[in-house]
């Protein structure tokens, strides 16, 4: 199979909302950019099919709509996690520009029928931060504008390593996974941007593929980065949130920010038992309530519409579909009319990701977007202080002017020849075995030791039980057959994967606390002790061995 | 699980160059595309959004219709 050897001045792992983002600055500079992606860039990540939804303060003059005021949020709900010079940073210093943007490319954030902003609040937040727009061609609006701007576009290369030289990022590698042609790029920069870990646990429905967020997700940068050298933070948190029985896709936040209300098998409403803000207190909340209303057997939970105006169902409606294209398509087959009945709801399956809105987790970044290797930059979800889309798309722009800044002021470093051959066989290796097992056999057991060891309740002793159950299950990565390429892909996500699960574990078993219930609730700490975890776990790999240590943060308010 | 393709599609690729997850096959452009990995298949609708002739449906399995 062909390897192809490129040389260009900044790459952009992962063509998502994030990587597009850092793709347009760093072209906007006059740099030369290379972006690879598993997919095809116009329909990748996490907004493959739309987003409806964008988190921003205005400035309008409200007391809430301020950025201090904004700040003030992000540092009470992501407190313990959140660094909030860097929010300042990456988010804040690039709001005004990031909303021009999209308007330049053709996705405004206002309405284009009234030219207003449609506004609502769910998630804790003090003020309705949340803008409703249609973010159904974002991402092709996105792409013509990389393509425009001249980035080479690596559509359906997947990245398998990123080359580091004396603790400085020299170069990455990656296959086509439909032609297997290789890829071995020298560069000065490289943006990671995969997004978070979205297959790692069983779903409610037992389809792998059946996740809220993209199951191509599968926390390969965090991986790469980590046995580049790099740290990785905010590891051990888990999120889960509420989605339609049956169909595990977005739409909370429009039932939430219109007054939707969460009724329970008795038709009573719950969430005000749990949460002053009841429906519109922030995401773990209402999945500990709902995790909570159907383990005391007061199940099946719904969601009930009925009692909102005509033109906010109208609106939600159209909203929903915008978030998740097929969900209407969903309704129509299980029969749900929402203004008619209430809508019957569960608890979705866990993923790697950060906690809450405004925290992500991943590679740990600095306020240049820089990770603990030279030259390595994260955005997006895989970076420790991004998260959704607000950041993905102001975050992202500041990674790829930080990426470019870089690389205008540092050489290409020394790519050796042997690293070459090394990833080739390494690549290829699952294709030439004669048998094996399936990706999804080993996934499967993965998935299942997740869920009942390292989910919504967890223990040392449950921890300690799926560190020695992971460690049983790795060899058979090796003995994984892959009869194509595409099958290739697939395995490297599983030894993905299983790296995100072993990373989690150790930082949960780390954290002696509880924080951001259920999403790291340790049965055996159940409280939030901030004086003394007040910070992020830290994690390193080195030799094979997974290190931790914890990193204080000290808040000035 | 997966979307259908029915009797309208006029054999672009669309939906196979676009799919996120690379789940269709397509290796006579004669024919239509076929879904190779159904199993694999996110339901975001991307094949949908991008195909010019609303040939593609979606068929929800019991599994998910029915729980």
């Amino acid at each position: 199979m062909k390897t192809h050897h490129l040389k260009t001045d900044v790459v952009i792992m992962g063509g998502g909302l994030a990587g597009l983002n850092a793709a347009i600055a760093a072209a906007e500079r006059g740099l030369q950019v290379i972006v690879m992606d598993k997919g095809k860039i116009e329909r990748s990540g996490n907004i493959s099919g739309g987003v409806d939804h964008f988190m921003a303060y205005l400035e309008t003059g409200e007391q809430w709509d301020s950025r201090e005021a904004y700040l003030r949020f992000v540092q009470e709900e992501g407190y313990g996690i959140v660094n909030i010079e860097i929010h300042n940073r990456v988010f804040c210093d690039e709001l005004k520009g990031a909303i021009k943007r999209l308007e330049r490319i053709g996705s405004p954030l206002p309405d284009p029928n009234t030219g207003a902003y449609y506004r609502t609040a769910s998630m804790g937040q003090p003020g309705p931060y949340w803008i409703n727009f249609n973010g159904k061609y974002l991402k092709p609006n996105l792409a013509k504008e990389v393509r425009r701007l001249g980035c080479t576009v690596l559509d359906r290369v997947m990245t398998t390593r990123l080359f580091v030289s004396d603790r400085k990022l020299v170069g990455a590698f990656g296959f086509h996974t439909r032609t297997g042609e290789m890829y071995f790029i020298e560069c000065k920069a490289l943006v990671a941007a995969t997004g978070n870990t979205n297959r790692l646990y069983e779903t409610p429905t037992r389809m792998p593929f059946n996740t809220w967020l993209c199951p191509y997700d599968t926390g390969d940068a965090q991986r790469l980065a980590l046995e580049g050298g790099a740290t990785l933070a905010n590891m051990e948190f888990l999120r889960m949130t509420i989605v339609p029985k049956g169909f595990s896709a977005p739409g909370l936040n429009a039932f939430t920010g219109m007054g939707s209300y969460f009724i329970n098998g008795l038709g009573e409403r719950y969430m005000s038992k749990y949460h002053e803000k009841a429906e519109k207190a922030p995401r773990n909340w209402l999945v500990w309530g709902t995790l909570s209303e159907m383990k005391e057997g007061r199940g099946p939970v719904f969601v009930d519409s009925r009692h909102l105006p005509p033109e906010n169902l109208t609106h939600l409606k159209k909203t929903l579909g915008l978030d998740k294209e097929t969900l209407n398509d969903f309704f129509k087959a299980r029969g749900i009319d929402i203004e008619k009945e209430p809508m019957e709801i569960m608890v979705s399956e866990a993923m790697q990701t950060g906690p809450i809105e405004v925290v992500g987790s991943g590679i740990h970044i600095d306020k240049n977007c820089m990770s603990t290797v030279e030259g390595l930059f994260a955005a997006g979800d895989c970076a420790d202080q991004m998260k959704v889309v607000h950041m993905a798309v102001a975050g992202g722009y500041a990674s790829g002017k930080c990426a470019a800044e870089y690389a205008l002021h540092h050489p290409f470093g020394g790519c050796r020849s042997e690293w070459v051959r090394e990833e080739e066989a390494r690549t290829m290796a699952p294709m030439r075995r004669k048998q094996g097992l399936h990706y999804q056999e080993v996934e499967d057991v993965l998935r299942r030791i997740m869920a009942e060891n390292v989910g919504p309740s967890r223990t040392k002793t449950s921890l300690e039980t799926a560190q020695k159950k992971i460690k049983a299950l790795a060899p058979y990565l090796d003995e994984i057959k892959a009869n194509n390429v595409h099958e290739r892909m697939r395995s490297f996500e599983t030894e993905s994967l299983m790296k995100v699960g072993e990373i989690m574990t150790h930082a949960a078993m780390f954290r002696e606390e509880s924080r951001f219930i259920p999403y790291h609730y340790r049965e055996d700490y159940p409280e939030t002790d901030n004086k003394n975890w007040c910070g992020q776990i830290l994690i390193k790999q080195k030799d094979e061995t997974i290190t931790t240590e914890f990193k204080p943060l000290n808040y000035k308010i | 699980m997966p979307p259908v393709i029915n009797d309208k599609c006029i054999y672009c690729g669309n939906c196979y160059e676009i799919c996120p997850g690379d789940v269709f096959t397509w290796s006579d452009q004669s024919e239509k595309p076929t879904i190779f990995y159904p199993a694999e298949c996110w339901h975001c609708g991307a094949c949908r959004l991008e195909c010019p002739v609303d040939a593609i449906e979606y068929d929800f399995p019991l599994g998910m219709t029915h729980v």
